[in-house]
C-alpha cells in the first residue's frame, strides 16, 4: 500500500470537463472507471475527511476529461463519511469543493428501483447528467426485461448501456464525454416530495416494460435449507470445517512437488557454488528463506479457489446474512459484516470497507476488531506451525488432525474480533439507532471459471510480488544480519569448531551473529512464552509481513543444516541458555506461537492503513498496543497450559 | 393516499409536455374543457393552453409567456391532486364509448406492438370501432400471413384489452379493401 497521501488540490483545468461518476455500490462504477482511465489516475484525500478521492483522466481523441469517481452511495440524505463527500461534491453551495461540469450516474439494471431513487435526488442538482446503464446482460440472463428507448424517453437523459469488457459500448459512451453541455435535459427535474417521487419512480419503470424476475423456485428451496436460523448455520460451520480439511489435504502433495523443486535447487547450489558466501545466500536466504514462503503457494491459490466458488455460487452472501444475526448480538451491523469478511483475505480492503459504516463508534471498533480476523498472511504461518504442532497422519475421529487446528484457529480469531468490536463498542459512549443495511442475495448458480480463476491468479500474483518485494527485502536483510560477522579461522579453533566442518562453523556464525543479538537483547519478553532468540528474530522480522516469520525459520534451518533443512525444524534444539538441548518446537511453545500469531498486530501496511483512514497514529497505536498485550497474555496462557497438558 | 404514477415527456414543442398516466386512469379522452380544482384554475386562467386526454398521458401545453422549468413543479402537483377525481375530467365535446375505443385502439398501434408489426413491412389500420367491438385491416406483409391471426389476438388484443377491458371482440377484416403492394421491402419506423 502507498502510504499517507496529502490533500489532493481540486485542479481545476481550464478548457477540460470534469465528471463526476455517481452509483450505488456494486452498480459497476468503479469497473467503469477504470475502463475510461486507463492506468491513469491518482489517489488523494478529501479535505477534512479520511475518504479517498479518486480522479482519473480519459483520453477521448485529442481531448482529456477528467474524472472523478465518487464513493458509492445509496442516497443524497448523507448517513456516512463516504456518502457525505458525495453530498459535498455534488451541492454548488459547498464552497471547499468545486462542482463537477457534468455527472455520469452508474445504475444496475437489476436494481433499477432502488437506483431511480439516487438518480431522482442526483437529477435535483440541474446538472447535466448521462446515465450509464450496468449489468444488463445480468438481467437478460434472469430472464428480465428493459426498454432502454423507453426509459431514455422518459428520463429526458441520455441513457448508455454498458456491458462490461464491450469496446462499442464505451466507445458510444467516450463519444458523449466531450460535450455534456449538448447533452438533453429533463424537461422538468424529477419531484422531490417522497410519495410524488415513488410515484414517478414507479411510472417510469411501467413505461419501460421493468420486469426483473424473484429469485427463481431453486434458490427459494435451497434457501430455505440454507437461511434457516439452526440448519442454516450447521451448513455454514460444516462448510467452512471441510474448507479447511480440503486446505490441508489436497494442498500437501502440491506442496510436496513445490518443496522438492526448491530441495533440488538446494543441492545444486551445495554441489556446484565453491563461493562459502555466495552459497549461504543462496542456500539460505534464497531457498531456505524465500522458497520457504513460496512453497505455500498451493495453500494460498486454493483458499482464494474456494473463496471464489463460494462467492459465485452465492453462497457467501448466505453466509454474511447468517452471520448478520451473531453480529447484532455484538452490537454490530451487517457493513461491520461486510468490512470483517473482507479481513478474511486481507486486514487492508477490510478497513477501508469500513468507511461505509454510518456511525463513526462502530467505524472504530470495526477497524480494532478487523486485524484479527485470519488474513492469507497468517496462513502461512499456521500451516507451517501446525505441521509442526501435530503431524500429517494424525487424526481426530474420521477428520484430520491439521485441517480441525486450522478450523480452530480460523474460528478463535473470529469470534476474538466479534468479542473485540464488543467490547469497544461497550466502552464507547451509547450508540445510535441501527439503520438499515440492504444486502442483495443472488440466484445460486454455477461459478464462471474465467471469475475462479481470475481471482486465483490475481490472488497467487499478489502474493508472489509480495515474496518478490517485501519478503525478499527483509529476508536478505536479515540473512545479512544472520550471516554477520564473519569469523577467521583462528576465531573458530579458539571457540573449538573445526573450521572444516561446514555444518558446525555455519551452525556457530549464526549463533554469534548481529541477529542473535537482537534475538537475546528480546528474550526477557518472550522467554516466559518459550521463544529462543531465533524465534524472537522471525517475530521482530513478521513486523514486515507475517510470512517473513516463516523465511527467518527457513533461514535458520538451512543455515544450522544446509543438507536437510525441512526436516531441521522439528528437530531445533535451544542453543543456549537454561534449556539447552531441548527440544525447541515443544507443543507448549508451537501453540503458544499460533496464538501470538493470532492475536498480534504483526503487520505495518494494516497499521499504515489504520493512520490513514483515521487521520492519527492514536488508533494504530492503540491498536498494536492492545493486540500485543492480548497476543502475550493468551500465548502465555497457552503455553502454561499446553505445558501442564503435555 | 398513494398516488397515480407519472412522469412527464419532452415532444417536439418546448410549451407541450406528455404527462404519461395508467392506462383507464381517466374515462375521458380528447380536449379537456373542465378539469378538478388547481389544475381546472390554471386551464381556466391564462396558465394553461390546452389539455389533452390520451389513452395513457395528459398532454398538456403552456400559454405563452409560462415556462415548464417555471411554472412545471405547480402544473404536476395540481395534475396529479385532479388524477383522484377522474368523474370531474369534463370533455371539450361528447366523448362516446366509442371514442374510448376508438382512442385506445390508435394508442396500441402506435405503440411498441404497431411497431413490430411496422418492422417487417405489415400495415394496420382501423376499419372500425362500435359498440365495446373493434375492427382492423391487416394489410402489407399481414394479408395472408399465417401468423397474422396470433398478432391479432396474442398483441393486438391483449394491448388493447389492457387499455379497454370491456371490450367484446377485435376483428379483422376479410377484405383489406386495396391489393398489397411488394410492401415486404418496406422497412418503416415509426420515430420515435
Amino acid at each position: 500500500m502507498s502510504g499517507h497521501c496529502g490533500p489532493a488540490a481540486t485542479r481545476t483545468v481550464t478548457g477540460t470537463n470534469r465528471l463526476a461518476l455517481v452509483g450505488s455500490p456494486n452498480s459497476g462504477k468503479s469497473t467503469l472507471f477504470n475502463a475510461l482511465t486507463g492506468l491513469r489516475t491518482k489517489t488523494g484525500n478529501y479535505p477534512g475527511v479520511t475518504v479517498a478521492r479518486y480522479e482519473g483522466t480519459a483520453r477521448v481523441g485529442e481531448h482529456e476529461v477528467v474524472i472523478e469517481d465518487l464513493p458509492g452511495t445509496y442516497s443524497l440524505d448523507p448517513i456516512s463519511p463516504d456518502e457525505q463527500v458525495v453530498a459535498d461534491v455534488l451541492d454548488p453551495d459547498n464552497p471547499e469543493l468545486g462542482t463537477p461540469d457534468a455527472i455520469l450516474v452508474t445504475i444496475d439494471a437489476t436494481t433499477l428501483r432502488r437506483s431511480l431513487g439516487l438518480l431522482a435526488q442526483v437529477m435535483q442538482t440541474g446538472l447535466p447528467l448521462c446515465v450509464v446503464l450496468t449489468f444488463r446482460d445480468e438481467l437478460t440472463r434472469r430472464g428480465g426485461t428493459l426498454d432502454v428507448a423507453a426509459l431514455r424517453r422518459a428520463l429526458g437523459v441520455p441513457v448508455i448501456g454498458v456491458t462490461s469488457g464491450s469496446r462499442n459500448d464505451l466507445a458510444q459512451l467516450q463519444s458523449m464525454l466531450l460535450d455534456p453541455a449538448a447533452w438533453e435535459r429533463p424537461v422538468l427535474p424529477p419531484p422531490t416530495d417522497p410519495s410524488q417521487r415513488r410515484a414517478w419512480v414507479e411510472s417510469l419503470l411501467r413505461s419501460a416494460a421493468y420486469e426483473v424476475p424473484e429469485a427463481d423456485h431453486r434458490t427459494r428451496r435451497i434457501d430455505a435449507v440454507l437461511l434457516h436460523p439452526l440448519w442454516g448455520t450447521l451448513v455454514f460451520f460444516a462448510t467452512m470445517f471441510a474448507f479447511f480439511q480440503i486446505i490441508f489435504t489436497v494442498a500437501a502433495p502440491l506442496q510436496d512437488a513445490v518443496q522438492s523443486v526448491f530441495d533440488w535447487l538446494g543441492t545444486l547450489v551445495t554441489d556446484y557454488v565453491s563461493n562459502p558466501l555466495l552459497a549461504g545466500f543462496l542456500g539460505n536466504a534464497l531457498i531456505g528463506g524465500v522458497g520457504g514462503v513460496v512453497v505455500f503457494l498451493p495453500q494460498i491459490a486454493l483458499l482464494f479457489l474456494m473463496i471464489s466458488v463460494l462467492e459465485g455460487s452465492g453462497y457467501l452472501s448466505r453466509a454474511a446474512f447468517l452471520m448478520d444475526r451473531i453480529m447484532a448480538k455484538a452490537g454490530l451491523e451487517g457493513r461491520a459484516f461486510v468490512a470483517l469478511l473482507s479481513s478474511l483475505a486481507c486486514a487492508i480492503p477490510g478497513i477501508m470497507a469500513t468507511r461505509s459504516l454510518p456511525s463513526a463508534k462502530d467505524r472504530f471498533a470495526t477497524m480494532m476488531a478487523a486485524p484479527l480476523m485470519t488474513c492469507s498472511a497468517r496462513l502461512t504461518v499456521y500451516v507451517l506451525l501446525t505441521g509442526l504442532l501435530v503431524g500429517p497422519g494424525t487424526t481426530v475421529g474420521p477428520f484430520g488432525a491439521q485441517g480441525v487446528v486450522m478450523f480452530a484457529l480460523y474460528l478463535l480469531g473470529a469470534v476474538s474480533a466479534m468479542a473485540t468490536a464488543w467490547v469497544f463498542k461497550r466502552f464507547s459512549s451509547r450508540s445510535g439507532p441501527v439503520l438499515p443495511f440492504y444486502m442483495e442475495m443472488p440466484s445460486y448458480r454455477m461459478p464462471r471459471p474465467r471469475t475462479v480463476a481470475e481471482a486465483m491468479w490475481s490472488a497467487c500474483k499478489g502474493f508472489l510480488q509480495k515474496v518478490g518485494r517485501i519478503i525478499l527485502l527483509v529476508t536478505v536483510a536479515l540473512w545479512l544480519l544472520l550471516s554477520l560477522p564473519t569469523h577467521s579461522d583462528a576465531q573458530l579453533r579458539s571457540a573449538g569448531v573445526n573450521p572444516a566442518d561446514r555444518t558446525a562453523v555455519s551452525a556457530y556464525e549464526v549463533n554469534h551473529s548481529y541477529a542473535a543479538g537482537i534475538g537475546h537483547a528480546m528474550e526477557p519478553v518472550f522467554e516466559p512464552l518459550g521463544f529462543d532468540w531465533r524465534i524472537n528474530v522471525g517475530v521482530l522480522g513478521s513486523l514486515s509481513a507475517r510470512e517473513v516469520f516463516v523465511a527467518t525459520l527457513g533461514q535458520v534451518a538451512a543455515a544450522q543444516n544446509p543438507d536437510q533443512p525441512a526436516k531441521t525444524l522439528a528437530h531445533m534444539t535451544y542453543t543456549d541458555g537454561p534449556h539447552q538441548g531441548q527440544k525447541l518446537f515443544t507443543p507448549a511453545t508451537t501453540a503458544a506461537l499460533l496464538v501470538f500469531f493470532l492475536y498480534a498486530l504483526q503487520c505495518m501496511s494494516t497499521i499504515g492503513v489504520m493512520r490513514r483512514e483515521t487521520g492519527s497514529w492514536r488508533w494504530p497505536a492503540v491498536a498494536f498496543g492492545y493486540m500485543f498485550v492480548l497476543a502475550w497474555t493468551m500465548a502465555f496462557l497457552t503455553h502454561t497450559v499446553v505445558g501442564l497438558l503435555a | 393516499m398513494s398516488l397515480v404514477p407519472m412522469h412527464p415527456e419532452a415532444t417536439t414543442d418546448p410549451q407541450t409536455v406528455r404527462w404519461v398516466i395508467p392506462a383507464g386512469t381517466l374515462p375521458v379522452v380528447g380536449e379537456i374543457a373542465e378539469a378538478p380544482d388547481e389544475l381546472g384554475k390554471l386551464l381556466g386562467s391564462d396558465g394553461i393552453a390546452s389539455i389533452e386526454v390520451e389513452t395513457q398521458a395528459v398532454v398538456i401545453r403552456l400559454a405563452d409567456g409560462h415556462t415548464w422549468s417555471g411554472t412545471g413543479a405547480r402544473v404536476r402537483d395540481a395534475l396529479g391532486a385532479a388524477l383522484h377525481h377522474p368523474d370531474r375530467w369534463r370533455p371539450a365535446g361528447a366523448v362516446t364509448e366509442d371514442d374510448l375505443l376508438r382512442a385506445a385502439l390508435r394508442d396500441v398501434l402506435d405503440g411498441p406492438v404497431g411497431d413490430y408489426i411496422r418492422s417487417h413491412g405489415g400495415e394496420v389500420t382501423i376499419a372500425s370501432a362500435h359498440d365495446r367491438q373493434a375492427e382492423v385491416h391487416m394489410a402489407g406483409a399481414c394479408a395472408h400471413c399465417p401468423a397474422a391471426g396470433f398478432t391479432l389476438h396474442a398483441r393486438l388484443e391483449s394491448e388493447l384489452r389492457a387499455r379497454f377491458p370491456d371490450l367484446v371482440e377485435l376483428r379483422a377484416t376479410e377484405e383489406c379493401g386495396r391489393t398489397a403492394g411488394p410492401t415486404w421491402l418496406t422497412l418503416r419506423r415509426r420515430s420515435a
